[in-house]
């Protein structure tokens, strides 16, 4: 059985904690939506793009429509899916334009995943990328490992049973930066140069602190679905997805807790003879391109709760929304007394 | 198990660079009325120990203290549901004590959590070294290692480095409470233990640096297992080479690679490490033959203090038989003469067998003794101080360093600036067009044959001879000046058989003109769906060109731009049949438009 | 035992937008231009207990001293006596003996590790090392017989390093105002530095793609193009000449980084070995620092008659394809196979060939002065079976001969 995933490509409008709005490019969810009601999704490109959750060995067809955009109606700029790192991937699915097809305004292209191994991967747009991955078409793309099973925990497994990897609950951990002058160039038909590139937002899962620990259903974060907020019950293991699409290196530092790095690129870090090579880290450092998954353990600490540990970037200079701190790459870890929290049913579910 | 107790005192503070910049920080003393330090005071413990930190705020910010990588819970603060601090903090004139247990070995930073965006670059930050508990006992297994037994971390001799970045506008504007954007937040100095190069290779405690008590440079005899344990306190990454070198990186974020029996060693080598913000490293290598090995950014922009080479985040393992013991004997026999085509050269006695360079202080007429030089070779035994002023009298001494510290000063030498050819005076310059300035000075001899004329652009470029004029002028045009600059100059008499000191230095700046208009514009392809024009420029002074277009009667249009290399244009944009009109002009940043080219009519082919 | 001679002079590159970029380099021709990236060294290590040691002559045409380090070789020397900083009136100039101009010096060192290694000026560093006067060293095993199977390594035998076909990118920035200021001999404050085009062996995109020693990039003889069949291993050797990290992500598959700094990532014991390689799709390229990687591409077995793609392939004039004008594709989703491309379209496909990219994530880097497609970014070509010439990416065994 081929499961069905539609995603949509079209533009939209984001907002930081200043106030401002910029313009993106994004993605949308419409799977099963009819289609004398896409024209409905036109406009609702959401930051960070909607997770495509696969199963290893399942198989998929992502289909990506290309809705325009409305703003930007001169704009015949094609889009495609790239699934970022697809192991063995053939050039046709890859998403690269000058390498296969693109998806132009009103066209449609059926995407074929079969993901054989598990981890944390991304897509993106790869047409212009440099444009299209900076306005916004990027998201997380998580593989189950093909025995996942959510309610078994020796099943709830980042890698698949066996490998060290059982964890409670998983959150994204989705960087990228919004250069907002490049934003309103090209919502105003400019050109921007490309190598004067100078963010002003950086983001966790397409939020600036403090909009990464709202709670989600407010108006004006309405095409930013995702906080970063994190929660757990004391002693559960909390699995954390980073993944950068941004065009710089961050460095996330956990107060409180010791992050275990056990994959790498979605792949566990092994040796050619099966050496595990997961390692102890207080600093994911990650670069563009870039996924770990890292699994910590939520610190007891009785007569404390809820514990609050601060999360960020130890590139301390960015964390502000447009040049006002505290803001940027900051979130919060809450820790709750044992059993407080019910089971996570979703990923980033807090 | 001991119970570590120190005190810190936030606190305001100044830091000096090499090139005689000071600036402001904030940053932690040890002692009440002490100077803060940058970075803060190291706080040694071994494992198992309670470590109790009382902060004590002088500052008028709230300011706490975070542990990263320790086993330590902290209390956030918030104000609207909004970080304020990511701890419990001190208000100004408050006292805030921490208490925690160090439960693993490693160096790791201590800073401040409160506003961390501003307070760790202005200096609130520092090291906490916790060794293994039995590393001082030479029957335990655990004896000179990081991390313990089986851990591959022995080591004969170990130094902490911690690399950071200060951008200068940053600390003046934040200690003086002006606003500052973080969003233009730019290092313009690179640090190791709190100083830029040639300042690291200075000893510990010395006295012209009493903000920044730590040195960096290492010592050791050949054949000796270096810990170089690096921990990155900035805001950026860097790329840390040991150069002529190849270590073991052993522990990265204070996590031993190789973690004791039964598990994997995956320590591996590496010449270069790529630090991030926050992250640690823990190299260790067996030391070498005698020399120097430099330990530096291999973002060789960061090898600068101020945009100058040499500086920044660079220093020194010096590989010798024996560390010296004391300091060195200090140099004798100071003189100093004036020579004028180049200065003041002076000349003294090296006494000493250990030293690692010396230090000339000058001081001028009754002014305080300032260090006019910081030179990092040992055995030198003379300077030139191209630097100097007719007229004036300067007084000298020197005095020779190693990592023991400073040497006595050498007796003291005087000079005055003065000869029997006098020296010009009154130099005046005055820019009379934007490629013309005009010179004019007092002559001060009556046996001048000729006056030479030297030019710079830069206060820290060498001056050039422009032009020689008879010894009967005083006054010079020079007209090989470019728009928009600024010049220096200086002026020399001479006979035949001297040369006077220099006259004073003058400076100005050229004004900015528009940039000449292009010629020549022509076009060089005429289709139905592409005009390409080409067209000539003769000056330097510009940014773009744009290009205007019209057809029929209307106004001209501008059609595009192109940057200052193009000389070409592509026009796509035209249909067939059609006549068009063309012009170009020049833009440049500093001098604004040009006029026009020459107009020229394209009738496009159907 | 090898012996190279380098000459440091000056020359122009181009760049695909049009600029011509005043350099300093590096040649292993009297006489000749500045190369960028300097000629690459190629060195067998000897059996032991030989030692081998390589010398290089460094004859400086530049108006400044110049010097060379060699990050990684062992007890590098000049003139017999191990080297040392330099100085001048007591101020640090040079990390390592410098060359002043118009002289030749004579450094010495012994290769004792396989790997990929940089050269690189030790004199000026902000200034010469940015401006071209760097290249990389390759030193294989002893054990070293490329037309053996088993003993074609980048480690030696035994250490999990086999490959078929090897491609070394090294890569750089330019800022051409810095150039342009060395080139006019005015002074140049390195707060200012940035960036404008991004280097690939000397090569900004898409001249990147082009063949080595191609007439019209005489400086710039080597293209970066990476071309394999299915199922082959590629040893991809990245050399970061730079002063910035760039995080290199290609398409197709993941990479096995197996060494790093001319240090193969392996600890070996009498009993034992741990093995430290371990997989990444973006491997982060660090200012002054090597990284070599296995890659191999199988696929996933789709094949026109047995085993179609499960999707339907949309009518291609409804697509956008090569909106440049032009595309690699061949217009078939499968690997072999020619399709039909909308008239007027220009393909650069050869027989059905998958291009997949390899390229900086930090994306401004795949630019030329802002204009993408540019500066860090190159193709990776499975070829089908069988149609992929033997001679692509085959480095020699040695390259200064002995």
């Amino acid at each position: 059985m081929i499961t069905r995933i539609r995603r949509s490509a079209t533009d939209g409008w984001v907002n930081t904690p200043d106030g401002r709005t910029h313009y993106i490019f994004g993605f949308g969810d419409i799977s099963g939506v009819p289609e004398n009601e896409l024209v409905n999704y036109r406009a609702r490109a959401e930051l960070m793009a909607p997770p495509l959750l696969l199963k290893a060995g399942n198989e998929y067809i992502v289909t990506l429509t290309s809705l325009g955009t409305p703003t930007r109606p001169d704009l015949d700029d094609p889009h495609t899916i790239h699934y970022h790192g697809f192991p063995n991937q053939i050039a046709f699915y890859d998403g690269v334009p000058e390498a296969s097809v693109a998806v132009p305004v009103g066209r449609d292209l059926e995407y074929y995943y079969k993901p054989l191994d598990p981890g944390t991967y991304m897509y993106h747009c790869h047409h212009e990328p440099v444009e299209h991955i900076q306005m916004g078409m990027v998201g997380p793309l998580v593989v189950y490992p093909h025995d996942y099973d959510s309610s078994d925990p020796a099943y709830k497994t980042a890698y698949g049973y066996g490998t060290g990897t059982e964890y409670h609950r998983e959150y994204y951990v989705f960087l990228n930066e919004l250069d907002c002058s490049i934003h309103n160039l090209v919502a105003t038909v400019q050109e921007p140069d490309w190598t004067e590139y100078r963010p002003t937002y950086w983001l966790i899962n397409g939020r600036a602190y403090p909009d990464t620990i709202d709670t989600p259903g407010g108006s004006r974060l309405q095409s930013q679905p995702w906080p970063a907020l994190i929660k757990a019950n004391a002693g559960e293991r909390v699995l954390l997805r980073f993944v950068n699409l941004g065009f710089q290196q961050h460095a996330m530092e956990l107060l409180g807790a010791v992050l275990k790095v056990v994959g790498i690129d979605g792949m566990r870090p092994l040796g050619q003879n099966g050496e595990d090579l997961s390692y102890n880290k207080n600093i994911i450092y990650i670069a563009p391109g870039q996924s770990y998954d890292a699994i910590f353990t939520a610190p007891e600490a009785p007569d404390m709760y809820p514990l609050t540990l601060p999360f960020y970037n130890r590139n301390l200079i960015k964390n502000n929304s447009g040049g006002v701190e505290p803001g940027g790459m900051v979130t919060e870890v809450q820790i709750y007394a044992p059993g407080s929290l019910p089971h996570q049913t979703e990923p980033n579910q807090a | 198990m001991a119970v570590i107790t120190k005190d810190l005192w936030a606190k305001k503070g100044i830091i000096a660079f090499p090139d005689g910049v000071e600036v402001p920080f904030w940053g932690f003393a040890a002692a009440a009325g002490g100077n803060p330090q940058l970075p803060g005071p190291v706080i040694i413990a071994r494992v198992g120990d309670v470590i109790k930190i009382t902060l004590r705020n002088e500052l008028s910010d709230f300011v706490s203290l975070i542990f990263p990588g320790q086993d330590y819970i902290p209390t956030p603060v918030k104000e609207n549901g909004v970080f304020t601090s990511y701890n419990t903090h001190a208000s100004p004139g408050g006292v805030v004590t921490y208490t925690f247990t160090a439960t693993r070995p490693g160096v790791f930073l201590y800073e401040s959590g409160a506003s961390p965006e501003r307070q760790v670059p202005m200096g609130l930050y520092g090291a906490m070294v916790i060794y293994p508990p039995g590393v001082d006992h030479p029957s335990d297994p655990d004896y000179h290692t990081a991390y313990g037994n089986n851990t591959a971390s022995l080591y004969d001799v170990d130094k902490v480095l911690i690399l950071s970045e200060v951008d200068s506008g940053f600390n003046l504007a934040v200690d003086s409470g002006s606003s500052f954007n973080m969003l233009d937040f730019e290092p313009d100095y690179w640090l190791i233990n709190g100083r830029s190069y040639p300042f690291t290779v200075l000893p510990d405690d010395v006295d012209i640096l009493v903000s920044q008590p730590l040195g960096s440079k290492v010592n050791a005899a050949p054949g000796k297992r270096i810990l170089i344990r690096c921990l990155n306190a900035g805001s950026q990454n860097h790329s840390f080479r040991l150069e002529g070198i190849t270590a073991r990186v052993v522990a990265v974020d204070s996590w031993p690679l190789a973690a004791g029996t039964g598990s994997i060693d995956a320590t591996y080598l590496k010449n270069t490490i790529t630090i991030a913000s926050g992250e640690s490293y823990d190299l260790l290598f067996i030391s070498g033959p005698e020399g120097q090995y430099y330990l530096h950014d291999r973002d060789h922009h960061h090898l600068c203090n101020a945009g100058q080479y040499p500086g920044g985040m660079a220093t020194r393992l010096d590989v010798m038989q024996a560390d010296p013991v004391d300091v060195p004997v200090s140099p004798s026999q100071l003189a100093c003469s004036v020579i004028c085509r180049n200065g003041i050269r002076l000349n003294w006695r090296d006494r000493a067998i250990n030293e690692e360079g010396c230090v000339v202080e000058r001081k001028t007429g009754v002014e305080d003794f300032e260090i006019l030089a910081f030179l990092t070779a040992p055995g030198l035994t003379e300077y030139t101080d191209r630097n100097v002023l007719p007229n004036t009298s300067y007084t000298y001494r020197v005095r020779a360093y190693n990592s023991k510290g400073f040497s006595g000063y050498s007796n003291r030498c005087s000079v005055t600036t003065h000869d029997l050819i006098a020296g010009p005076a009154n130099l005046a310059c005055i820019a009379v067009t934007a490629n013309q300035i005009d010179l004019a000075w007092t002559n001060n001899a009556y046996n001048a044959n000729g006056y030479i004329i030297e030019r710079r652009t830069a206060e820290t470029e060498r001056y050039l001879v422009i032009a020689e004029v008879d010894g009967d002028m005083t006054a010079y045009s020079d007209d090989t000046v470019e728009a928009n600059t600024r010049y220096y100059y200086r002026v020399q008499a001479y006979n035949s058989t001297e040369s006077s000191c220099y006259s004073n230095e003058c400076g100005v700046t050229t004004p900015a003109i528009p940039p000449g208009a292009p010629e020549h514009l022509q076009s060089v392809y005429i289709s139905s769906d592409l005009v390409i024009l080409k067209w000539d420029f003769n000056y330097t002074n510009k940014d773009e060109f744009i290009i205007e277009r019209k057809s029929g009667a209307a106004e001209y249009n501008e059609i595009g731009s192109v940057d200052k290399y193009n000389f070409y244009y592509f026009d796509f944009q035209v249909a067939g049949n059609t006549i068009y009109y063309y012009r170009v002009r020049a833009y440049s940043k500093t001098g604004g438009y040009s006029g026009y080219s020459n107009e020229i009519m394209v009738n496009t082919p159907a | 035992m090898p012996t190279i001679d380098l000459w440091a002079v000056d020359g122009y590159i181009s760049t695909p937008d049009g600029k011509s970029i005043y350099i300093w380099g590096f040649t292993d021709k009297a006489g000749g231009s500045a190369q960028l990236p300097g000629p690459t060294i190629i060195i067998k290590r000897q059996d032991p207990p030989a030692r081998t040691m390589v010398t290089v002559n460094l004859t400086n045409s530049l108006p400044e001293p110049v010097s060379i380090l060699f990050p990684g070789q062992s007890e590098v020397r000049v003139n017999g006596n191990p080297v040392q900083p330099q100085y001048q009136n007591g101020s640090l100039i040079s990390l390592t003996n410098h060359c002043l101009p118009g002289e030749t010096i004579t450094y010495t060192f012994y290769a004792e590790n396989s790997g990929t290694f940089l050269y690189e000026s030790g004199t000026n560093p902000h200034k010469q090392v940015p401006m071209g006067l760097y290249g990389a060293i390759i030193v294989r095993p002893q054990d070293y017989m490329p037309d053996h199977t088993g003993y074609k390594t980048a480690y030696g035998t035994g250490t999990g390093t086999e490959f078929d076909r090897e491609y070394l990118l090294v890569v750089g920035e330019i800022d051409p105002d810095l150039h342009q200021a060395v080139e006019l001999g005015k002074p140049y404050d390195t707060r200012v530095y940035k960036p404008r085009y991004w280097t690939m062996n000397g090569r900004c995109a898409n001249d990147t793609m082009l063949p080595d020693n191609v007439d019209h990039l005489p400086n710039q003889p080597h293209g970066a193009m990476i071309m394999l069949e299915p199922g082959e291993k590629v040893l991809i050797r990245y050399a970061g000449a730079g002063v910035e990290n760039h995080p290199l992500h290609p398409h197709g598959n993941h990479t096995r980084l197996v060494g790093m700094d001319g240090r193969l990532l392996q600890n070996r014991t009498l009993s034992n070995t741990t093995d430290l390689s371990y997989k990444r799709f973006t491997v982060l390229t660090g200012a002054g620092q090597t990284y070599d990687q296995i890659y191999t591409w199988t696929g996933l077995g789709f094949e026109p008659v047995t085993n179609q793609i499960p999707t339907v392939i949309p009518n291609l004039r409804n697509m956008a394809i090569g909106h440049t004008g032009m595309t690699m594709w061949s217009g078939s989703p499968y690997l072999g196979v020619k399709g039909e491309l909308p008239s007027g379209m220009v393909s650069y496909n050869e027989v059905g060939e998958y291009h997949f990219m390899l390229h900086s994530h930090a994306e401004p880097e795949i630019t030329n002065w802002g204009a993408f497609p540019g500066g860090l970014m190159t193709m990776i070509a499975v070829y089908p079976n069988g149609t992929l010439e033997r001679h692509h990416g085959m480095l020699p065994v040695e390259s200064h001969g002995l």
